[in-house]
């Protein structure tokens, strides 16, 4: 055994480094000092922010109107014709069943009468 | 049950404070670091950006015109996909704020 050379991490009083940690384990006064030394804020080009916003606002907004429009100019009138043709066929089907009902009772002879 | 509440109630009143000062002291700094980044990136452009942003546009359609794409760098190619996927990803958010909920329209 050689003597005198001793390990780097077993010499007594040594205090083990653990390596720099993630940075998502840093306090947020570390962060701070780490943003400063690394990444200052980019500078979106102009180009990239309205098309941004107009993503956010002005398209959204548009189909919005644009679909209120089709709803009011076409599928409402479709529903109501709808709705009023359901209802007449309800009508007839209401009469049928009526009549049909009416020759039931006529035609079933019980004794019962 | 009425126990369980209670039991909520005192300690939403002996703890609630604390905690409530703890998440303040949590958030106020990683709010500052978030303020400090989105204060330059995330603005909406000022009136006099405008026209500058109508002219890198169109200075886009002459550069798409005159071919420019068939030289682009893979790495240039990828960088422009990331920001065109994020500006489509704001189009998302906008129909979420729109139709005021987070999946589906309600009808």
């Amino acid at each position: 055994m050689t003597s005198g050379v001793v390990r780097r991490w077993a010499r007594r009083g040594d205090v083990r480094r653990s390596p720099p940690s993630p940075r998502w384990l840093l306090s947020p006064g570390e962060k701070d000092a780490l943003s400063v030394i690394m990444v200052p804020p980019v500078q979106v080009s102009p180009l990239i922010k309205m098309a941004r916003y107009s993503a956010l606002l002005v398209v959204p907004i548009e189909t919005h109107c644009l679909c209120f429009i089709y709803n009011e100019d076409y599928l409402k009138p479709i529903a109501e014709e709808e709705r009023r043709i359901e209802a007449e066929e309800k009508k007839k089907r209401d009469e049928l069943e009526r009549i049909a009902k009416q020759l039931a009772e006529a035609n079933e002879d019980t004794i019962l009468k | 049950m009425a126990d369980a509440a209670r039991r909520l109630v005192q300690n939403l009143v002996t703890r609630g404070p604390k905690v409530a000062l703890a998440a303040a002291n949590y958030s106020k700094p990683r709010l500052a670091t978030f303020w400090k980044y989105a204060r330059v990136e995330l603005t909406p452009p000022t009136p006099k950006e405008i026209p500058v942003a109508v002219e890198s546009l169109k200075g886009l359609i002459a550069s798409f015109k005159a071919g420019a794409y068939k030289h682009v760098t893979v790495k240039d190619a990828l960088r422009n996909t990331l920001v065109a996927t994020e500006v489509v990803m704001w189009f998302y958010i906008g129909e979420v704020i729109g139709r005021r909920s987070l999946i589906g329209y309600k009808v």
